[in-house]
């Protein structure tokens, strides 16, 4: 972006001083300045770019006469993020749906047994959907800043689709607050099962198991791949909630140029992390057999965690924790 | 699933409380834009 | 069909802004909020210049492009109007606008900053013409009436001109010409594509 303003400002000034040579020889040529009248280059390379100044109004940005910087910011929003982001997502979608008919969904090869363990606590469910609902509401409405006037306006007409997005604007302020919650309390209960270690090396060079079948390697509580999903969730969360809190108050703590800055990286952030989680949910849902159970009921069967959580099951297992039919 | 429903009670009750205590403290134009003596009491 | 736009001749403004409070008036716009307002650069030094600005009611208008529910229209005389009923006071307008003319009731962006307000060129709204709802949300619709906007009726020095941008431009042309300098119509190369006008 600087690079870009930098070569703005340059063109401005070539202009400026172009037109500047032109009055020149006109001056010579007529009395009057033949300059041409109504552009304000001349104007605006007077002012050397002070393009701020006094009011008599207590509203500090009322001084501010003109902020360039917007128009690159309307191109940049428009432009880029809006296409790059929305397919994205489309090739996340797609890709997903291409996995899924290639590999179908990862089943528990040595049948289910029917006798269940423990997975989830309640707490730790409890936690887990206290931010995927919050998070499925933001991410919705929050797509729908983006994306929603050219998809869905189109659909449902003008009235109705502001009502919506004003609700999602609504929801979407205020669910921040649970999603911030959730997230903290995720941390507080799950960090110390997310560190990285020489399992998990050896996990992603099999391909974490779920390219080809009868591979499964060893996994404790978590493994590679929800190790990195952690990380991601608390680093995506934290960029999204600076990020939105500076947009709910603002110039509270940023200038124009930080707003305009807030903006941009939450829209991006958001496309990334639900791009993410779109990942996150086909995997917990349909992906594998056997892996919702661990968020819904809190109980999986004992082949599931054998086959995906080996030193995980062995530990439970060792302690008594087992089910029967349930 | 009781886990889901207690989830979601709690994510919305969380954001009906927030939005209480926001609205309590947005401050209006009128209040931040105008200085005390300027604003006359007819409106 | 005429192409409004608004010329702000800074060699004359003074800085009185009768602009300022006509537009106020007219329009019945609530406390806090200023549709337009008289910015002085260089204030006390050598080459100080009073702009009066509003809206430039622009060619390719910033607003109107990033508003998330598209409330934005353009009237057949270039005005650029917005829908109080479809505005959800994002505040995306105001990041957009070269010249900060979107102006909202709340400072807070919790769930909403309240229904955007900007100059309309005296134009209205949505609503039929010269009605008490349109008055109520939008101000004055003087357009309609065949009248120009107050604020540049009002201009003590005829620094602020509205109207026809061809016109208008003209009128500055001949003023420039005639007193041997000018240093241009402020927001011109921003606002309109064109630029130069006449």
């Amino acid at each position: 972006m600087l690079t870009f303003e930098t070569g703005l400002r340059i063109l401005r000034r070539a202009a400026a001083a172009l037109l500047l040579g032109v009055v020149v020889a006109f001056a010579n040529l007529t009395p009057a300045a033949a300059q041409q009248p109504a552009n304000d280059a001349a104007l605006m390379e007077a002012l050397k770019g002070t393009l701020s100044g006094r009011v008599s109004i207590p509203d500090e940005k009322s001084g501010l006469l003109q902020q360039p910087r917007g128009r690159e910011w309307r191109e940049m929003r428009e432009g880029p993020v809006k296409s790059f982001g929305g397919w994205l997502l489309v090739a996340v979608v797609v890709g997903l749906c291409a996995f899924f008919a290639w590999r179908g969904r990862v089943r528990v090869e040595g049948g289910l047994s029917g006798r269940t363990i423990e997975r989830f606590s309640p707490t730790e469910r409890f936690t887990h959907w206290l931010t995927a609902v919050s998070f499925i509401v933001l991410g919705l409405s929050g797509l729908n800043m983006s994306f929603g006037r050219r998809l869905i306006l189109p659909l449902i007409g003008p009235d109705a689709f502001a009502g919506l997005t004003e609700i999602g604007k609504w929801s979407h302020d205020y669910l921040s607050f649970a999603f911030v919650l959730g997230v903290f309390l995720m941390a507080v209960i799950w960090l110390r099962h997310n560190f990285f270690n020489a399992l998990d090396a050896q996990w992603f060079k099999d391909g974490g198991g779920i390219l080809k079948k009868g591979v499964h390697p060893p996994s404790s509580k978590f493994n590679a791949g929800q190790k990195i999903l952690f990380w991601a969730v608390m680093l995506g969360a934290l960029v999204q909630a600076v990020s939105g809190y500076m947009l709910m108050f603002p110039f509270y703590f940023a200038d124009m140029a930080g707003m305009q800055l807030s903006l941009l990286v939450h829209a991006v952030s958001g496309i990334l992390f639900v791009a993410l989680i779109l990942a996150h949910i086909y995997i917990g849902t349909l992906g594998m057999e056997g892996a919702f159970d661990a968020m819904g009921t809190g109980q999986v069967d004992v082949n599931w965690a054998r086959e995906h959580h080996s030193l995980w099951a062995k530990e439970e297992l060792g302690g008594a924790r087992a089910h029967g039919d349930d | 699933m009781k886990a889901f429903w207690t989830g979601t009670v709690a994510a919305i009750v969380i954001a009906i409380v927030a939005g209480f205590i926001l609205k309590a403290e947005n401050e209006s134009a009128k209040a931040a834009f105008t200085t005390s003596s300027a604003r006359v009491s007819s409106n | 069909m005429a192409r409004m736009k608004f010329l702000l001749d800074s060699d004359r403004c003074i800085e009185c802004n009768a602009c300022v409070t006509a537009c106020k008036n007219e329009n019945e716009v609530p406390w806090g909020i200023n549709r337009r307002r008289v910015v002085t650069l260089n204030d006390g030094a050598k080459g100080e210049k009073s702009i009066s600005m509003a809206c430039m009611h622009c060619e390719d208008a910033p607003c109107m492009a990033v508003c998330p529910v598209d409330c934005f229209y353009r009237t057949d005389d270039g005005v650029v109007l917005h829908s109080k009923d479809l505005c959800i006071g994002c505040g995306y307008c105001f990041y957009a606008c070269p010249f900060g003319a979107p102006q909202y009731p709340q400072v807070g962006n919790f769930g909403s900053r309240g229904k955007m307000d900007k100059c309309t060129f005296c134009s209205g709204g949505p609503e039929d013409d010269n009605t008490k709802a349109e008055y109520d949300k939008y101000g004055a619709n003087r357009l309609a009436e065949g009248k120009l906007p107050l604020c540049a009726e009002f201009c003590s020095t005829r620094s602020l001109l509205a109207g026809d941008g061809d016109v208008i431009a003209q009128i500055y042309k001949d003023r420039v010409a005639r007193r041997g300098y000018g240093s241009g119509a402020w927001g011109w190369s921003t606002a309109y594509k064109g630029g130069t006008g006449a």
